[in-house]
C-alpha cells in the first residue's frame, strides 16, 4: 500500500480511468503483486456474484432480436452449417395452402404489439446514438449501420400435436438488407439428404426462403437474404418450414412441419 | 452438438459457426439476461446488454482464454462490462443517490422456491443474506454499480482511503459464506 497507485485499483476495475492515468496505472500493475492479487480476486468475483441476481424470464421474442442483430454484425467467410442462399426467382405452379386458409386478417391486428416493441426498442437506439453523437462521431456511424428494424415477428406453430416442430420467423431489415431470420426446435432427426426448407407462400406460389439441418439437440437456425428491390412484405400470406428429400427442391414435395400466417 | 462443453463451442464460434453461438446463447441467455437486469434495473437495457454481449462474442476482438478461468466468467465479465457502460450512458438514471431499496436483498424465498432454485444461487444469496448491512451496500455499490472509490466514500460515509480495505473486509466474509452454503467461493 506504499504506493498511491495502489488507491486507483477501485478506479481502474470499474472502468473508470481513462488515456494516461490508465496507462500509468498499469504499468505499475505489472509490477505490483499485491494489486495483482487483489484485481485476479475481483475479477473471479464473476464466478459467484452475478448469481446473487434474481432469475427472470427474457421477454418473448429477445433470441430472435439478439441473435438476427449479431449475425447482421457479418463475418468475412460464410459458415457450412448456416446456409445462406439467394432466393430463387421463378414463380411455381400453385400451391396447396398449409394452414387452415383463413380469410386474410387485416394486416394491422398482429402487428400492434410488435411495433410497439419495435418503436419502444428504436426509441431506446435513439437515446444511446444521442449520447454516443456527443462523444464520437466515428462511432455513431457504426452504430447506425447495424441497427435492425423489426418488419415481422410470428411464431411457427407445428402442424401435428403440440410438442411437434416449432420456431419463430423474424422478418428484419438492416440498411438496404432483409433477412428472414428463422429459429426452430424440436425438429426431428433427418435422413441424409434430407434437410428443412423454408417457404414464403403469397396467393401464386410457394418461394424458397433458406434451407438448413437440425443438429442432434434438434434446434436449426438459418439467415435468408432477399433482394430488398422485390420484397413486398404485403405480398406474403403465410411462412412454412417443410421437410425435403434433399436440398433441390423448387416446390414443396415433403410434409410441413411448422406453419404460421404472417 | 449439446455435448459440447463452452470452450469447444467457443472454438466453433471462432471458425464462423453461427450455430456454435446459437447454442452458447441458449445455454446463458438467462443468466446473463438476469445479471444484466439486476444491475441496469432496467429491461430495455438489460436487452441491450445481452445484445451487446454477444456481438462482442461473434466479432473477433473477443478472446477468451480457458487457462484463465471458466467460459462464464469470462462471459459474465463482459456482461458487467456492457451493463456498467449502459448505465452510464442512460442519463435519465445518474447513479448518485443510492436508495435502500437498491441494496442487496435478504433472501426472502418459500422453501419451495429454494428447493427449486440451483444449488449456486441459493449459496450465494444465503451468503449475501448473511453479511452485515453495511458490507452488503459495500458491495452493492462496488459491484453492481460499478461506482468510482471517491463516490463509493461519498455514499457511505468513509473516509477515501478505508474504501478499499471496507471492500476486501466484505469480500472476505462474503467467499467464506458462500463456502459455508457449499457454493464453493473461488480464490
Amino acid at each position: 500500500m506504499s504506493n498511491v497507485q495502489c488507491d486507483h485499483l477501485i478506479d481502474y476495475f470499474n472502468g473508470h480511468l481513462t488515456g494516461e492515468e490508465k496507462e500509468q496505472f498499469e504499468k505499475h500493475l505489472s509490477s505490483c503483486e499485491e494489486c495483482q492479487t487483489e484485481l485476479a480476486e475481483w475479477n473471479a468475483l464473476a464466478d459467484d456474484l452475478p448469481y446473487e441476481s434474481e432469475e427472470i424470464e427474457p421477454p418473448a421474442g429477445m433470441r430472435e432480436r439478439v441473435l438476427s442483430h449479431v449475425f447482421a454484425e457479418e463475418k468475412p467467410v460464410a459458415t457450412e452449417t448456416i446456409s445462406r442462399e439467394k432466393p430463387v426467382e421463378k414463380k411455381l405452379e400453385k400451391p396447396v395452402p398449409f394452414v387452415a386458409d383463413k380469410k386474410k386478417r387485416p394486416s394491422g391486428s398482429r402487428w400492434l404489439i410488435p411495433a410497439a416493441a419495435v418503436l419502444l426498442l428504436s426509441l431506446g437506439a435513439n437515446a444511446y446514438l444521442f449520447s454516443e453523437l456527443q462523444t464520437q462521431s466515428t462511432e455513431l456511424a457504426e452504430t447506425q449501420e447495424s441497427i435492425d428494424e423489426l418488419l415481422q415477428f410470428v411464431q411457427l406453430t407445428p402442424i401435428e400435436g403440440e410438442n411437434g416442430p416449432n420456431g419463430t420467423a423474424s422478418i428484419v431489415r438492416n440498411g438496404s438488407e432483409i433477412n428472414v431470420v428463422i429459429n426452430a426446435s424440436s425438429l426431428g432427426p433427418l435422413q441424409e439428404e434430407e434437410v428443412y426448407q423454408v417457404w414464403l407462400i403469397d396467393d401464386e406460389a410457394p418461394q424458397r426462403a433458406g434451407t438448413f439441418k437440425s443438429n442432434e439437440s434438434g434446434t436449426g437456425t438459418v439467415v435468408f437474404e432477399m433482394d430488398v428491390n422485390d420484397f413486398d412484405l404485403e405480398q406474403w400470406n403465410q411462412i412454412a418450414i417443410s421437410q425435403e428429400p434433399d436440398a433441390n427442391s423448387e416446390t414443396p414435395l415433403g410434409d410441413v412441419v411448422m406453419a404460421s400466417d404472417i | 452438438m449439446p455435448n459440447l462443453t463452452d470452450t469447444e463451442l467457443y472454438v466453433r464460434l471462432r471458425q464462423n459457426d453461427k450455430e456454435a453461438l446459437a447454442q452458447l446463447y441458449d445455454r446463458y441467455e438467462k443468466l446473463v439476461y438476469s445479471f444484466a437486469y439486476r444491475m441496469t434495473k432496467d429491461r430495455t437495457l438489460a436487452e441491450e446488454t445481452v445484445q451487446e454481449v454477444f456481438v462482442k462474442l461473434w466479432r473477433t476482438n473477443a478472446e477468451y482464454d480457458e487457462s484463465k478461468g471458466k467460459f462464464s466468467s469470462w462471459l459474465l465479465t463482459i456482461t458487467r462490462n456492457k451493463a456498467l457502460d449502459f448505465i452510464r450512458k442512460s442519463a435519465a438514471k445518474p447513479t448518485v443517490e443510492f436508495e435502500e431499496r437498491d441494496s442487496l436483498k435478504e433472501t426472502a424465498e418459500t422453501p419451495d422456491d429454494i428447493l427449486e432454485e440451483k444449488t449456486k444461487n441459493q449459496a450465494v444469496r444465503k451468503a449475501v443474506a448473511r453479511l452485515k448491512e453495511e458490507q452488503r451496500t459495500i458491495i452493492e455499490l462496488f459491484y453492481f454499480k460499478g461506482l468510482t472509490q471517491d463516490a463509493i466514500a461519498k455514499q457511505t460515509g468513509l473516509p477515501l482511503g478505508t474504501v478499499k480495505g471496507r471492500i476486501r473486509l466484505a469480500l472476505k466474509h462474503l467467499r467464506k459464506y458462500i463456502e459455508e452454503e457449499g457454493g464453493k467461493a473461488n480464490v
